[in-house]
Formats: structure tokens, sequence, C-alpha cells
């Protein structure tokens, strides 16, 4: 009986920390939402309007008429679908070519394209500027796609390789006895078989282009901008909109929520894959 | 097929990638090397000197630019720790695996999902010394007026404090699948002889995390030695410079005043400090080691 | 048959002349002008009169505003990168130098002699706005916004003690001791100034040290005909500046450290401090029922100088021009001439804008709702065009300036050894671009 009771204290406790992260974790999420359908006078009031009258006047004025951000969440949407389809045709080539076949000085390869994650991106972002400006593909979604892709590959191709090495080569080589070519047994077998690691990277690479500020700061201008720039234009020495700020932050964030709560599965597996040996 | 076959094949897959890789990654990189060499802003292109190593020299007697170094390691130093800290708290919470935790797991990871540009507005509000809900909070607390962003003593601490709390989660994932991939047999063993839970957490769990603290502490030392936006979004450097990174003096440099040169330069240095320390990490690890990433 | 092809094509003919006569109407419809230019207050009134221009030329006016920064890095980029993207540059008049140097913008002068003299009425503006928009003596931008820095004070409160509005800087910190912590005027602080980091605090460094007897460099000042770029920040009167500031914070409300032009002015606004020095674009919001609680209490003064000392007012604003890389030239210079005629400037300071004529500033009926225009017709002759540096550094070395003073006043580090670090980053810099000095 002792124990019984016991067991269950120590649940509610458990229960009761883990609730108390999450609130932790989730209250700038809510606090945000409630911001974005505030009125100017509701936002600088004291004490805090917790539970503002629902309006939507924030998300019409920001995302119509003249000053509409919404040319911006599709430049957003478009270059990273683009880049992420890009980048795992050349990331899973790549992947597969260190996890299946003998390439000379593979680990040094490896290792390599993983060094260039460690890059600062504020490193190579004026030598980008620079180049894409010689090829004129500034403020194109075409030239911030381009670099997106460069950042993302790295990654890519170590999550990729990891999972296509994990899957047993039995049944790839069965199908290569059975006369398959190399392409064939890649496309019909080890792809299939990688969904999960595919699915995973994409993601993780269509997160990164839709979060990536910096060169979207530098590379792009009035055309091709993308919504973490505008939402970055709220930022001011002087009054900031915040309700407007919000709106706007709202509209690139629900996707995110969506989505993690669709697919955390898969990001937990992708995290988790370089660092716990299975 | 013959060897010789498969790693003409081998490398033609690994072609495309390393051809792109080669333009948009090592040739901006060896081109930053070239502009470290030069004195030159972007605006008076024309005007650009060859001045060698004086950029590096100018750098190291540049105050700026040493306190952002001394402030960058701080806040990559103190955040890691707190990360882990909280990561292991949570993870351990979250392996507990009670009915329903997955949704509240999920939950959790939010903050690590979104940019951080929008953090950085979020918290600016929250911060506000005026009309913000910290301070509302403080004051019916009875802890009082904080400047948080305002005042150049805790405007760091107020950015860990965000930064920790966006990553926590990182970390507490990574614990988590680490936990979860201890094997039971070892947990019950240690049962069986009578550990206690704090000694079960030293001689169990500790060593048999130790390969995934390491990948976790590579990781955010790498991302924390190049925080940039969520400064961009906060304090932009303030107040005074107790919130300048090296990411942010590269910038101020590069986009604020265009010299590219300088800004370069600096640049430089940074990626020579990350790629040291990550070796330093690996090896502190490994004493030799061969590690597979 | 004949004859009705003929018809047909007459009255074809007919109905083309007809309906190009209407389309010449308006001259650029179905174009578009981008300009680029700063979140001040007058963005409002920019709207109102852009609806106009559309009107009458068809063509669509699309702004982009930022925050001051923002600004200057968004330009710079973009002209930098040549892609067209903006046809009208508003630019702030420290960065003539380096929009020109670095071919950024158009010379107007050949647009000018086009035009009658009446519409660009050039005598008409303040001499030194004219100035300000010149480089190497030709004109890259026209003075449309030009601002000048006024005292503003409480009539009322200093009625109420007694008191004459300041004069000199003496006079101004007595003013300021006097309603700061004073029993007879609760939750009053005596004047809010400028002093976060960077441009902000920066820039009131250059706006004061005309009045406490300095310069930044030693042949730079008014009526100077030397040619000595040898900087001085680290000479007594610099010095002086940062002390004075920092004796000052102790009158501004709590917060003011991180006090940028907006602050200061929403505190003064607010009634929560008696004076501030402010510049003038943002005057308008003082007497604006809507959103200030010091409608009909606020009195103007000429910008104080040190006791003995002729006042030397700061002067800034922005100019427009025509940005070189732009596809729609003409239109551009359209849109400049026309906003910046008499009539259409008129319109401008009506709805809020600062102004930057001198008819404007005398006009009878703008006079009788912004009383303040005596002020500016006051202050303008007193001005000097580079009391802040217009050479392509300057942004680098107002931003410096802006960090260590900040850096002194938060206590990082002492004011001398900061003023001493300005000058040795300043002179590296001015040797490395070529300056001459010694």
């Amino acid at each position: 009986m002792n124990s019984k009771s016991r067991k269950t204290v120590f649940r509610v406790l458990i229960y009761f920390l883990a609730l108390v992260f999450v609130m932790i974790s989730i209250f700038p999420i809510i606090w945000l939402f409630f911001t974005s359908l505030k009125d100017r006078v509701e936002i600088f009031s004291i004490p805090p309007v917790w539970l503002p009258r629902p309006k939507a006047e924030n998300y019409v004025r920001e995302f119509s008429g003249n000053n509409s951000r919404f040319p911006f969440l599709v430049n957003s949407i478009q270059v990273g679908l683009v880049s992420t389809l890009f980048t795992l045709i050349i990331g899973t080539l790549a992947a597969y070519s260190i996890a299946r076949f003998p390439a000379p000085a593979k680990k040094n390869i490896e290792f390599w394209i993983l060094s260039v994650r460690m890059m600062p991106p504020v490193a190579v972002i004026v030598p980008l500027y620079l180049i894409m400006r010689s090829f004129r593909f500034l403020d194109k979604t075409a030239g911030l796609i381009v670099v997106h892709i460069a950042f993302n590959l790295p990654f890519v191709i170590w999550i990729l390789a990891g999972f296509l090495r994990s899957i047993p080569k039995d049944v790839e080589e069965a199908a290569l006895i059975d006369g398959c070519s190399w392409f064939q047994s890649l496309w019909k077998i080890s792809l299939p078989l990688a969904a999960p690691g595919l699915a995973t990277t994409s993601i993780f690479s269509f997160m990164f282009s839709w979060n990536e500020l910096l060169a979207a700061l530098v590379l792009t201008g009035r055309n091709a901008k993308t919504l973490p720039v505008a939402i970055s234009e709220y930022w001011s020495n002087t009054q900031i909109r915040w309700e407007a700020m919000a709106a706007t932050s709202m509209v690139h964030v629900i996707p995110i929520i969506i989505v993690t709560f669709l697919i955390q599965r898969y990001i937990v597996r992708g995290l988790t894959l370089g660092a716990v040996k299975e | 097929m013959q060897k010789s076959r498969l790693k003409r094949i081998g490398l033609l897959l690994l072609l495309p990638a390393l051809v792109y890789l080669a333009f948009l990654s090592v040739y901006p990189t060896i081109y930053a090397v070239l502009l470290s060499g030069k004195d030159v802003n972007l605006a008076r292109p024309y005007k650009a000197l060859f001045v060698g190593l004086g950029n590096f020299f100018r750098l190291f007697q540049d105050d700026l630019f040493l306190k952002s170094i001394y402030n960058t390691l701080k806040i990559a130093l103190v955040s890691i720790v707190l990360e882990l800290a909280v990561g292991y708290v949570v993870a351990e919470i979250f392996d507990k695996r009670l009915k329903g935790m997955e949704i509240l797991r999920t939950i959790y990871m939010l903050p690590m999902m979104v940019t951080p540009v929008v953090w950085g507005l979020v918290w600016v509000y929250i911060f506000n010394p005026n009309f913000g809900l910290a301070n509302y909070l403080c004051d019916r607390l009875g802890l009082g007026f904080q400047p948080w962003f305002a005042s150049a003593d805790t405007a760091i601490w107020s950015l860990i404090l965000v930064n920790v709390w966006q990553w926590a989660p990182f970390t507490a994932v990574i614990f988590l699948a680490g936990l979860s991939g201890i094997p039971a047999t070892l947990l019950d063993a240690a049962a069986v002889d009578g550990a206690k839970w704090y000694q079960v957490i030293r001689y169990v769990k500790f060593p048999a995390l130790k390969y995934v603290a390491m990948v976790v502490i590579l990781m955010r030392m790498m991302d924390n030695l190049r925080l940039f936006d969520l400064v961009y979004s906060t304090t932009q450097g303030g107040p005074g410079s107790a919130t300048e990174t090296m990411s942010f003096f590269i910038y101020r440099h590069g986009f604020k005043f265009f010299n590219v040169g300088y800004s370069s330069a600096a640049a430089i240095i940074v990626l020579v400090m990350i790629i040291l320390l990550s070796q330093l990490l690996i090896r502190i690890f490994y004493r030799g080691g061969e590690i597979s990433e | 048959m004949r004859k009705l092809i003929v018809l047909g094509i007459a009255v074809l003919w007919g109905i083309l002349c007809l309906g190009g006569a209407m389309a010449q109407e308006k001259p650029f419809s179905g174009q578009t002008l981008h300009m680029i230019m700063i979140a001040d207050p007058f963005v409002s009134a920019f709207e109102k009169i852009n609806a106009k221009f559309e009107e009458i030329t068809g063509a669509k006016v699309v702004m982009d505003s930022y925050p001051y920064d923002a600004t200057h890095e968004k330009e710079v980029i973009s002209l930098a990168a040549g892609t067209g993207d903006y046809d009208v540059i508003v630019y702030d008049i420290p960065w003539v130098g380096e929009f020109v140097e670095g071919g950024f913008v158009e010379e107007l002068e050949p647009y000018i002699a086009k035009e009658d003299p009446a519409l660009m009425a050039m005598d008409d503006y303040f001499p030194v706005g004219v100035e300000a928009g010149k480089w190497k003596g030709k004109v890259y931008g026209l003075p449309f916004g030009l601002y000048f820095v006024l005292t503003h004070y409480r009539k009322d409160l200093f009625d109420q003690a007694g008191v004459t509005p300041p004069k000199t800087i003496e006079e101004l910190k007595d003013r300021a001791a006097l309603f700061t912590n004073n029993p007879n005027f609760p939750d009053l602080y005596g004047i809010a100034m400028n002093y976060k980091r960077g441009a902000p605090v920066g820039q009131a460094w250059f706006e004061y040290i005309w009045n406490f007897g300095g310069k930044y460099f030693k042949g730079l000042y008014p009526g100077s005909t030397e040619e000595d770029w040898t900087p001085v920040f680290d000479a007594p009167e610099s010095i002086e500046v940062v002390k004075f500031f920092q004796e000052m914070l102790q009158y501004n409300p709590p917060g003011a450290i991180n006090y940028a032009w907006d602050e200061r002015a929403t505190a003064f606004q607010q009634g929560k401090v008696a004076m501030a020095s402010t510049w003038t674009v943002r005057t308008p919001m003082y007497w604006d029922p809507s959103i200030s609680k010091v409608v009909g209490k606020v009195g103007t003064t000429v910008f104080p100088a040190k006791e003995g000392l002729k006042p030397v007012p700061p002067v800034g604003g922005w100019v427009m021009g025509i940005a070189s890389s732009s596809n729609n030239k003409d239109l551009a210079w359209e849109y400049i001439k026309w906003f910046c005629s008499p009539a259409i400037h008129r319109e401008f300071c009506a709805a809020g804008g600062p102004p930057s004529r001198i008819s404007t500033a005398q006009d009878p009926e703008l006079t009788k709702s912004s009383p303040w225009y005596s002020t500016i017709l006051e202050t303008a002759p007193l001005t000097y065009v580079d009391c802040r540096p217009r050479i392509p550094e300057s942004f680098e070395i107002i931003d410096v300036v802006g960090l260590k003073v900040s850096e002194a006043l938060q206590g990082e580090t002492s004011i001398e050894q900061a003023m001493s670090d300005v000058q040795n980053y300043v002179m590296t810099l001015m040797k490395r671009a070529g300056y001459k000095v010694k």
C-alpha cells in the first residue's frame, strides 16, 4: 500500500515538473499569439492584457494592401521548397556514394563536408554577395535558393549517409545479383527503405531555409525578401509595432508548429541519429 | 562489377555535391581569405589597398573585437553548461515515459524549431522595462524593476537566458534518446546492487551519456560561437558593447561600415577559432580513439 | 470598296489619336516609382502627398521605409549591387560623401538646368540645405527634409517656476536641475536626451561640440580655408561634452541611458520632462492633440551654447536624389522636382513635414498653427553645414563616437580613455583613407 501511494506521488510530481517546463517553453508562443490580437492600446497597458478581444485586423493589415507581407510569405515557401528539392537530389546521390561505394579518401571527404558546417555564415556572406552580384543573382529567389542549398548540403549528406549505411546490404546485393543496375537498386530498394531518413532530412532542410535570416538579409532586396527578413524589419530604435510584428511572426510560426506536431518522431530520429549509437 | 568501375560511379555520384560545395563554400572561403588581406570598402572598391596581415594586427589591437571574443565565449560556455543541466533534468523527467508525455515532449520542443528572429522580438517585448510581462511579474513577486536588455550588466544574462530557453530542448531530446538507449538490464543490475538514485546517475547514466554529451557540446559550441540572429533582433550588441558577439562584430564592419576587408579578417579568425576549439574538444573526449561522427 | 477602307483607316486613326491624347494625360501611367527612405514621423505626410502624384502622373509610388541603421545598410547594399531596385533615394546628410564617392546617386545640375527656375526655386531653400546636398561643389540631393534642433521647453512650467528659457548651456543645466526631484513638480524630470549606443548618442556629441567651442577636425570649422583633417577628439572641449552628457544623465528620466530620438521625444510629449532638444521633424508631434499631453504648453528657443560663445545649432535632415542604377530616372526626376516645388513642399509641411524652404517657414497661415517656425528662421542662419561630418567615412566615425561615449556613460571605461580611443581610431581611419593629417 505504502509503496503504491509513493509511486502515485512520484508520478504526480513528474507530471507537475513536466508541465512546468512545458509551460516555460510554450508561454512565449502563447504570448505572441495573443499579442497578434491586440491593438496599440492593449499592447502598452499595465497590468498586461492577458486575453484581448479577438480581432484579425493586424493580420489583414500586414498581409494586404500596398505594404503587404504576403509576397514575402510566397518567397519563403518558394525558396524553401525548391532548395529542399535540389538539396535532396544532390545530397542523396552524394550520400549514396559515401555509404555504398568505395571512394578514395572517404573519411576525409566526410569530415571535410562536415567542417563546411563550421563556417560562420557571416564569414562567407560578403564573398557570396559579391559572387551573386557578378552573376546578377541578387534580389532573386534563385540566388537565395542556390545559397541555401550550399548551406544545407553538408548536414543532409551527413544524415542521409548515416541512414543509408544502416540499411542492411543484403537486400541491395540480392537485387544486384538479380540483374538490377546500381541505379535501379538505389531507386527501387534503398530509397524506399531510407524513406524515413529522406523525410527527416527534407524537413530539416525546409526548416533551415524557412528560418534562415542572414543570407536572406544580405542577398535579397525588395523582390525576393523572405519572411524572417520582413520580421526583422519590425525591430527599430523607435516604437516597434508589436502587434504587426506578432501577426507576421505568427504566420511564420504556425506552419512550424503544425509540422513539428506531425513529424515530431522524425525530428527526434534525425537529431539523435548522429548523436546516439543505435 | 569491377572495383574500378564502382569507384568511378561512386565518384560520379559524389561529383555534383563536391562541385557545388567547391563553388559555393570553398571558393567563398578562399575569397574571404583574399579579402582579409585588403583594406577595401564596398562603397568605394576602387580605393582598395593590399595590406597583407595589416587587418589582423589591427584586429588584435581592437578593443571591441577582443571584447566580442570574450562576450562570445562567455555566452557559449554559460549557455552550454545551463543547457546540459536543464536538458538532463528534462530528459530524466520525460524518460519516465508516463502517459501523454509524448505530446508534452513535442510542445517542449517548439522553441528550437522557430527562427531566433521571432524569439528575439518576443523577448524584447517581454523584457521591456515599462510594459513588459517580465517586469510586471517581477513587480508582483516583489523582485522589483529589472533592466533586462537595457543595462550593460544584465543584458548579457538576459541574452543567455533566451538562448538557453530556446536550445535546452535540443539537449533534452538528445539526452532522452541516450537515456532510452541504456539497456534495462544495466539499470536492473544496479537496483539489485542496492544503488541509490544519485549513484545510478553517476556510475551508470553519466558514462553512458558521455558520447552523446560530447556531440551536444560540440554542436552547441559551434552554434553559440556563431550566434547572430538573436543578438541582431534584441540588443544589436549593446548597451555599450555588453552583448557584442564575434558574428555581430563581423556584421557591423561588413554591413554598417562596409569595410569588407577588415570584416573578412575577423571572420577568418572566428573560423580558425571554431576549428581549433572543435578539434580540442574532440581530442579531450577521445584521447586517441577514432571517431566516426 | 476602297472608300470604305480609307474611311475605316481614318476612323481607326482618329480613335487612336483620341486614345493617345487621353493616355497622354497620364504620362507615366502603368509605371511604378520605388522610393527608399527613413521611417521618420513624416512618412504619413508622404503617403498623403504621394497619392496626389499618382493622380497626376498615373505612376504608382511605392515607399520602403526603415529605421536609421537599416536605411543606411539597405541603401548601400542595394546601390552597390546596382540592381535598380530603387529610383528615388532619401539619404541622410552625413552620408552624402559616401554616396557620391560610391557613384550611387546622379548629379542633379543637368536636370535642374532644364527646369523652370521658379519651379526649382533653389534660392528659396535655406542656404545650408542646398550646401548639405552638395559634394565638391555639385548638387546631388535636394533638401526636402531639412531638420534643425530646437530646444523645446514647457512654457507653463517655466512660468510657474518663474524662470526664462535657457540661453546658454549653463542655464540649460540649471533649468534641468530645477525641475528634477522638485516637490513643486512631481513626476517630472529636467530633460530628455539621446544616450543610446551608436548613431543616437554619437550624433548628439557632434551636435554639442560646436557649442562647447570645439570641433572634430582641426581644419574644419565655419569659414575655414585650411585643409587639415587631423582629428581632435581628445581635445579638452571634446571631453567636456561627454562629461556634460554624464552630468545631465541625473536630470533625465530613468531608462534614459537607452533613449534614442523617438524615446526622448515621447518623454517630452508625454509630459515627463520639462525640456527636450529635438529635431524639427518631431516638433509637430507635440502639437498633435491625439497623441500629445502637452499641447499649447510648448515653447521653443534656439539651441544654447556655452556662456560667451555664439550658438551653432545643429542642422541635419534628409536629401532626395536619383539612384544611378535606376531604370526610371526621368520618372524619378519628375517626382523629385514636383515634391520639392514650393507649392507641394508647403503641403508637405502642412501635413507635418519639416519646413526646408524660407517661404514655407514664413508662410502666415502655417506659422499660425506652427509657432515654432519663428525659431527655425532664427536658427537657420547660425547653422554650419558640416556640424556632423559628411565625408565617406562619417557613418563609421559617428558610430565609433557613439560606441565609446556609450561605453563611458555605462561606466565600462573612463571618459578620457574613451575619447582617447576614439582619437586613435579616427586618426588611423583618416590616415588609411588618405586624408592630410598632422
